[in-house]
């Protein structure tokens, strides 16, 4: 947090910031960034990066818009919303290339965990359709788990819990 | 400062969650004991989102998935000068519970007692929480 706001002071002397610190080890500190009436918060917990969102809005304890590694990558996002009025919002769904990009590993990588050419990884990124072992592969390649949710128009929403391989009901 | 049409979307829906939630919070019997406000609150914000987000209940997620979480327990600060009162933060509200049971529940501002108050509700005791603007020293 204090390289944070070392960095951010060097950036954008002129913006205020009030930081509201945990009280506990582990949880989220607050930093409130304004800058002429446009306000950025930033979160941070130890293990997780920092969480920024410009928009505060009417979502009672929602976690934050975007997520950025790193104090640098975090202060320029901050400058940059902050300098043009921009605002974040909740993260919408990306195309599977986009979301390996933004997760930082390359068509190489992922080609090398999955024991598979490059060219088959950048094939399967331009698929419209997708085994969900298969997909399920990529994304626990790329560090994340696969989670299928299905809505429904009462706005009731359930994760999908698929059969292990060679299981009986 | 200008939203998206799918950004007002949201929000417009996520503002009416929002008002249902205060609606059935202040509809409930009052609280007795801090423990019970927040246990009230957790119970029918859950219950609204459950019904009216179509997101599923993931509260390890830090990011946001567009529903709506009750405070989390680590997320409690102290009020200075008020013994009697906890805060708890989130990235745009404070959540301020008092002993006997009274919520009140504000926009997020610096300082965090200044925010626009959003929803208020009394203790079981019949009293609100105090004023918790900083003391000026005017007493009269």
């Amino acid at each position: 947090v204090r390289g944070f706001l070392r960095a951010l002071s060097r950036a954008l002397p002129e913006a205020s910031v009030s930081v509201d610190a945990a009280e506990k080890v582990g949880a989220d500190w607050f930093l409130d960034v304004d800058l002429n009436h446009h306000r950025v918060t930033v979160q941070w917990r130890a293990g997780k990066s920092f969480g920024i969102s410009s928009e505060s809005g009417p979502g009672l304890g929602e976690g934050p818009h975007e997520v950025i590694d790193g104090v640098a990558a975090a202060v320029a996002k901050v400058v940059d919303l902050l300098l043009h009025r921009r605002r974040t919002t909740v993260p919408k769904p990306l195309p599977l290339r986009q979301l390996r990009q933004q997760r930082g590993v390359s068509q190489a990588a992922l080609a090398r965990v999955l024991r598979v050419q490059q060219c088959s990884v950048s094939k399967q990124e331009s698929r419209g359709d997708f085994l969900v072992s298969s997909l399920r592969s990529v994304i626990e390649a790329m560090g994340g788990r696969l989670r299928i949710v299905a809505s429904f128009p009462d706005g009731v929403a359930r994760e999908i819990a698929f059969a292990k391989k060679g299981a009986k009901e | 400062m200008l939203h998206s049409a799918e950004g007002m979307a949201d929000r417009i829906h996520k503002q009416r969650r929002l008002s249902e939630f205060f609606r059935r919070l202040l509809a409930s019997p009052p609280s007795n004991s801090g423990t019970e406000a927040m246990k009230l609150i957790s119970d029918t914000l859950n219950a609204v989102e459950d019904e009216l987000s179509g997101v599923p209940f993931h509260p390890d997620l830090w990011q946001s998935d567009g529903r709506m979480y009750p405070p989390r327990s680590d997320s409690k600060r102290s009020v200075p000068g008020h013994a009697d009162v906890v805060r708890f933060r989130s990235r745009g509200h404070n959540v301020f519970v008092g002993r006997n049971g009274a919520i009140r529940i504000l926009a997020a501002a610096t300082p965090p007692e200044s925010g626009p108050v959003l929803f208020e509700k009394l203790g079981a005791d019949g009293r609100p929480l105090p004023r918790l603007t900083k003391d000026t020293g005017d007493r009269s």
